[in-house]
This record gives C-alpha cells, structure tokens and sequence, in this order.
C-alpha cells in the first residue's frame, strides 16, 4: 500500500506567509515595549519638564493611534472590498467632494487641537524663571563637561565630567554649548534635548522629583562615537548636595612617598596630565601641573579627574566605575538612601578595575575615537599610550585616591 | 550575461575595492578615508546588483543577437580628450610630489575626474546605434555633475578674482573699479537685450573674454599682493592675520579703530551684556545670572560677550587673560594674551569673541579681568575653573 504525503500548495504556503509575517512582525514590536531596563525611556518622566512633555504626548499618541487604526481598517476595508475578480472596471470619475472636504476639516480640526497645548508647552519648557541654580554644559567629542560658577551654594568654582550632580526638587537652568561640533544634551526622563552649537549657549532647564540617576545620550550625530557618548544626572537631596560641593571643591590628593599610589601620580603627571587636570597637582619646583589640552585636542579640552572616584561612570559615562553588584545597588536604593551611596564614591570593593584597567591600556580600542594628531597636530580623543601593565597598575591606584568622600569632606 | 550598465557599475565596484585595499593598507582600516571607501564599495556593489537584476531597464539588452549586431558594438566614433586630461593630471601629481602637496591633490582630482568623464563618454558611445542618443543620455548622466561644478568654479574664480583685485588696489581705486565693472556689465546687458538678432558666438566670446580678463587680473594682482594699508596694520601687528585688534589700549588707533561698526545683530547669542555708563560698568549675564560679581568662562571654550556704551567718547572692551615667557631667538620676552573689542562711540554696540587658554590657578588670584581701559573702576575679574 502505498502512503501519500501532502504537499501544501504554494498558494497555501503564500497564505501563511501573509498572515505570520504581520503576527510575527507585530509580535516584535509589542514585545520590545515590555523593557523593563530602560533608563531613557520617555514614558517614564521623573520630574515637571518631562512630565510636561507626557501630558502633551500621551493624548497626541492615543489619538494619532486611533487615527491610525481608521485609516489601516478603510484602506484594508477598500482592498478587500475592490478587489479584482474579474469584475468590469466602474465607471471612473472625481470622487465625493464631500469626503475630501470632510477629511481635510477633520484632520485641520486634530491638527488645531494638537497645536493649542503643543506651543504652550513649549512656551513652558522654555520658561527658565525661578530656575536659580545654574550649570554650564558643554559638549565635546565625546563626552560632556559640567561647570558651576560661583553662585549661593558654590563658594567657588567646580568643573566635573560626564555625571551631573543636581539638587533634587529644585529648577536647574543649564547654559549649553559645545567646542567643537554640534551635539545635544537630553535626560529623557527630566527634560527633551536641546543642541549645544559652538560659539552659542543655548538655555535649558532640568528637574528631578526625586534623589535617583538619570541617564541620557547625545542626540544630534557628532562623529565616530556618537553613540557612546553617554551622560548622567545624580539627583541628590539638599543636605547630600552641599556634602557634593564640599567634596568637589578639594584639591586633589598628594600620594605619599615610594608607594604604588606615587609611582602612578609619576606616570599620570608625564603621559596623563598633558590633556587631563587634577587641581591643586604641583611639579617638583612646586608649580601648579597644567594640563595642555588645547594643544592636544580639537575641542581643547579633556576630563577633569580630580575627583573621578566620586562619579560612578568614566570615559565620556560609557563605562561603570562600580561593579555590577554596587551600580545595582546604587541605582536600585530608595531615594532616601541614595545620597549616602553616591557620596561613598567608589570604594576598592566597588571598583570596575578590569573595564578600568582596559580603558588605561588602550582606550581607543574600547571607544571609538581618532587619537592619530591631524594636520594641526590635534587629536580626537585619548590615544594609546603604550603603558605597561605596572603602570597601568599604578595608575589605578592612584586614580583610587581621587575619590574625596575618603580623603576629605563627607 | 553583463550588460552594458553592469559592466560600468561592476568596473567602478572593483576599482572602488581596489582603492579600499590600497588606503586600508597604506593608512588604516579604520580610518575615516577607509570608512568612506567601504560604503562606496557597498553602494557601488549594491548600484550594480540592481542594474544587472533590471537588465539596464531594457529587456532587449539581453537579446544576443542584437547586441552582436547593433552598431553600439562597434568601435567608438569619435576621439576623446580625457586620456590626454588623464595624462596631464599624471604630470601635475608628479610634480605635486616633488614640490607641494596641494599640487599633487589637485592633480589626483583632475585625474579622478578624467576617469569619470572617459568612463561615461565609453559607455555613452555604446549604447546604442544613434549617435545623438548616446550623447543625450551621456549628458543626463554627466550634466548633473558637470554643471554645478563648473558653476562653482565659475563662481570662486570670480570672487577670487574680486577678492584678489580690491585688497591690491588702493582704497581710493578700489570703489572705482567696483563702479566701473558693475556699469560695464549693465551696458553689456542692455545691449544684449537691445539687439536681439546677436549671435549666441559673439555674446558667447564677449563674455569669455570678459571672464578672461577678469580671472587674468585677479591672477596678476595676487602676484601684486595686498595694499601697503594692510602688510603694514599686519608687520606693525596693530591687526592679526585673521582681523582681530591687537591694539587694545585706551586711546582710540588709526588701524584697528578705522571705520568701527556699531551695530550688532539682535540674534546674537552672549554669554554677558557689558554696558558702560557713567556710573560705570554693569554686567549681565544672560538670562539674569548673578554670577557673583564675576564672569565665570571655561576654559578653551570660545564665548562671546556684548558691549554697549552709554558715555561720550570711544571707548573699547578688553580681556586681559594672562602673560608667559617666550623665548624669541634668545631673548625672552613677556607675552601679553588679550583681546578687545574697536573703539566704539556712545550708543554703539559690538561683540566681542575670546576663548581663555589658562585655569585661573595658572596665575595669580584675580590675574583675569574685563575691563573698559582708561575707566577707573570698569573691571571684573574673570574666573576660569
């Protein structure tokens, strides 16, 4: 007896292509809204600003949805119903005016609707009144700058990277810019962006409701690593701000004689410190080590780290200083417990000395960047220095004493 | 089988993979250069799948016959010039080698063009049996880059030219030729459209020659140089090369204060508002930050600030932002880092550029200042962190 095997037919298989490749299609899309890990996620805003920016885009979604559907089931409605069976070819003519016409009250009508809240938000997001406290932001390839003047609560001048620290419930106007090519500063769940452009200072303003990280990400494509140039807000309380400042207004530490600590701080003032600045570092005459950044670099100027070990990220916050362990913790604690972990730093035990130790060996082979000298002997970024693992190994030890809640102000 | 237009895109592919291999081993796969060649070989590659999947657009193209006998297989009808550009560019980067860079650049492009044309010209004479077809379609492909780039030559030629000619010529001849070239090509205008029966090879000649002459000049005057007005502000160092004062004092100079401007755009976008009143000077920062009574501006990073007087007489911004040693065949002189605005009379307004290329704790506390000269009081300190 002989057995007999089906074999679907290619209108068949046609039919199940048709319907899996919208099902799976569809599937993906609505699968890939359930991240829960998502720190830039607009949905979730954190302070008024982008709170602002919900109230206007939720509304304007769901209607845009609902709109969509409509028009996705009357085109559907239309193939399906006209669709050529053999049928003659009805007569052709204009259309019904009456549905143009209507169509396009109705969508002037949405469009007007939309308008109305969509310029007085903006109007709002722009409004920078009782917005006192005031952080310089400047961008670069590829990392941000953070700069306080002096102002009620900084008694004098603080210059950090990467990580923004911000009074938590309190308006921060920001003055952005950049100094070299455009960039954009965004922290989706405090504010929208907003360009920074070389030679303008464009006006800006944050909010954090509570004590709590924030991260965002350049958004205007400024070059080979635009994609990790990263930034984060450390929200603190105004008790945990002011303990902030004391830090960030120390000098840096002096490591004491023929330990692993000094050899490091060596090695930092003859391959480091021609582009980075540790303040208050002195040569052996007892001068002040200036870094020469603006001979190095085409933006003329490379992180601060002097207190690097109070930031939790490094290389323009694209890697962690903490492990994973201590970034779970600190990026999970309560907002009453926050501060306290932040103002820790990075302890031995939190350190992320491999991504540490990677980035000293050859950072531009962990981050994109163009470290060869262009014709005006000027780089992008940080070069590979050819440093030994000793030294490498000193330098982490010296970079561990930049971490001012263990040698100063707590 | 290839067709005509696979054969051109699977040429430029590979020639395209060629210079990708040749830079990525000469410089570094990962350089800008290779990047850019490695889409090129992508997009050529991707041009090419596409033109061999559509068979040119021409379904005959793949009709065997025809192509054997079609006279677009026969031997091209006329001469080209391109080898002989090709040749000369090769002779151009030859001596670029040998003695400036910019030579041999030029003649890379020139030779890289040369290639382009030949290449479309060859294929444009294959296409098909009708000559005036195979022009039509090499100008469809050749035009949209032939022309803009012959007008923007056209264009940096004249405003070179231009150029070239008013900062050699005096300033009193300067306006003169400016009228008289102007009012030449008003009179050439009118006549043209006046007498309508011109030829198109006598309006053709005039304005070359015209555009001859022009270019001949500016050529010339380059050769001349700039006026002595200009070397001299410049040997004298009363302007830099770039235009900024270097004459910052009190009293007014009769280089860098000529002719001040004073008027400045209301989209500007300051960093601080000085304005000089009797009272003396105010700052405000933008938006209305305090600031503490002092300009905080960071390091390297170029800010500017606007200047307003109020007050009789001309008067000037400055930044002072510091002093260092220089050794100057032996000597060691101190020098000044300072920048200022012209000297602007009351109710004018001017802007003011600088970047700080030190941290303050490079010098003494308070070393940075703002400060109008020759006004007692009208300071403020600059902090730079």
């Amino acid at each position: 007896m002989r057995s007999e095997v089906t074999i679907p037919s290619e209108s068949k298989k046609s039919a199940v292509r048709r319907v899996l490749t919208p099902v799976l299609g569809g599937a993906v899309l609505l699968l890939a809204g359930c991240a829960k890990d998502a720190p830039q996620d607009t949905w979730q805003p954190e302070g008024p600003s982008a709170q602002m920016i919900d109230n206007l885009q939720r509304p304007v979604f769901y209607a845009a949805g609902v709109v969509g559907v409509i028009v996705a089931a009357a085109v559907g409605y239309a193939v399906w119903k006209f669709k050529d069976r053999g049928q003659a070819i009805p007569e052709q003519g204009h259309g019904k005016s009456s549905i143009e016409y209507g169509g396009i009250a109705l969508s002037a009508i949405i469009l007007a609707a939309v308008a109305v809240p969509t310029f007085a938000t903006i109007f709002k997001l722009n409004d920078t009144k009782g917005c006192d406290f005031t952080v310089n932001v400047t961008g670069q390839q590829w990392w941000w700058e953070y700069s306080y003047p002096v102002q009620p609560g900084i008694p004098e001048p603080i210059v950090t990277s990467g990580e923004m620290a911000i009074p938590a419930g309190e308006c921060i106007k920001l003055r952005i810019t950049s100094r070299d090519v455009i960039h954009s500063f965004w922290i989706p769940k405090l504010n929208g962006k907003r360009d920074a452009v070389p030679g303008r200072i464009h006006i800006w303003k944050i909010e954090a409701d509570k004590p709590g990280i924030y991260d965002g990400q350049c958004t205007e494509f400024c070059g080979l690593s635009h994609a990790d140039m990263k930034m984060n807000v450390a929200a603190l309380n105004t008790a945990d701000f002011a303990t902030w400042v004391a830090q960030q207004t120390q000098d840096g530490p002096v490591a004491a004689a023929e330990t692993a600590e000094a050899r490091g701080e060596e090695t930092f003032k003859a391959q480091c410190a021609r582009c980075h600045q540790i303040n208050g570092a002195v040569d052996k005459d007892g001068n002040p080590v200036i870094n020469q950044a603006d001979e190095q670099l085409v933006s003329g100027a490379a992180p601060n780290l002097t207190h690097l070990m109070s930031r939790s990220t490094f290389g323009g916050a694209t890697f962690d200083l903490l492990t994973e362990e201590c970034r779970e913790e600190l990026r999970s604690a309560s907002p009453e417990e926050f501060g306290a972990l932040y103002l820790r730093g990075v302890t031995a035990e939190c350190l992320n000395r491999a991504e540490l130790e990677e980035w000293l060996a050859n950072a531009p082979g962990k981050k994109a960047m163009y470290p060869e000298a262009n014709d005006d002997g000027l780089a992008r970024g940080m070069p590979y220095l050819a440093l030994t693992a000793d030294q490498v190994d000193d330098l982490v030890a010296y970079l561990m004493t930049m971490n001012p809640s263990q040698t100063g102000a707590n | 089988m290839f067709t005509t237009g696979a054969k051109l895109y699977l040429g430029l592919t590979t020639a395209a993979i060629a210079g990708l291999v040749v830079y990525g081993t000469l410089q570094n796969f990962g350089a800008l250069g290779a990047i850019g060649l490695i889409f090129l070989v992508i997009s050529l590659a991707l041009l090419s799948g596409v033109v061999i999947h559509g068979r040119d657009s021409n379904i005959s193209a793949m009709d065997m016959a025809a192509v054997e006998t079609a006279p677009a297989a026969g031997e091209p009808s006329l001469g080209s010039m391109w080898p002989l550009v090709g040749a000369a560019s090769g002779v151009l980067m030859a001596v670029g080698w040998i003695t400036d860079q910019r030579y041999f650049i030029a003649g890379l492009a020139v030779l890289l063009a040369a290639i382009l044309e030949w290449t479309i010209r060859a294929w444009s004479e294959r296409a098909s049996s009708n000559a005036a077809y195979n022009e039509s379609i090499r100008k469809r492909i050749a035009h949209p880059l032939e022309l803009p780039l012959a007008a923007a030559f056209g264009l940096a030629g004249i405003i070179f030219s231009f150029s070239r000619i008013l900062v050699g010529s005096s300033k009193e001849v300067g306006p003169i030729v400016l009228i008289a070239g102007g009012a030449l090509v008003t009179v050439v205008g009118v006549v043209v459209a006046q007498r309508r029966n011109l030829s198109k090879g006598v309006i053709t000649g005039v304005c070359s020659i015209g555009a001859v002459a022009l270019l001949g000049t500016g050529i010339a005057m380059a050769g001349v140089g700039e006026r002595d007005a200009f070397t001299e502000a410049y040997a004298e160092k009363h302007l830099s090369r770039h235009g900024e004062h270097l004459d910052c004092g009190a009293e007014p100079d009769e280089h860098a204060d000529h002719k001040v401007s004073g008027e400045v755009s209301s989209t500007s976008n300051v960093l601080a508002e000085f304005t000089l009143t009797e009272e003396g000077l105010e700052m405000d920062q933008i938006a209305g930050f305090e600031g503490g009574g002092v300009l905080t501006v960071d390091r390297s990073n170029a800010v500017t600030v606007l200047f307003h007087s109020e007050i009789e007489g001309e008067h000037r911004l400055r930044v002072f932002a510091g002093s260092e040693e220089v050794d100057v065949n032996g000597t060691t002189l101190v020098e000044e880092t300072e920048f200022c605005t012209q000297a602007i009379e009351e109710g004018d307004t001017q802007a003011l550029t600088f970047k700080m290329p030190m941290p303050s704790f490079a010098g003494e506390a308070g070393e940075y200042y703002i400060e109008v000269p020759g006004v007692d009081g009208a300071r403020y300190e600059i902090v730079v962190p």
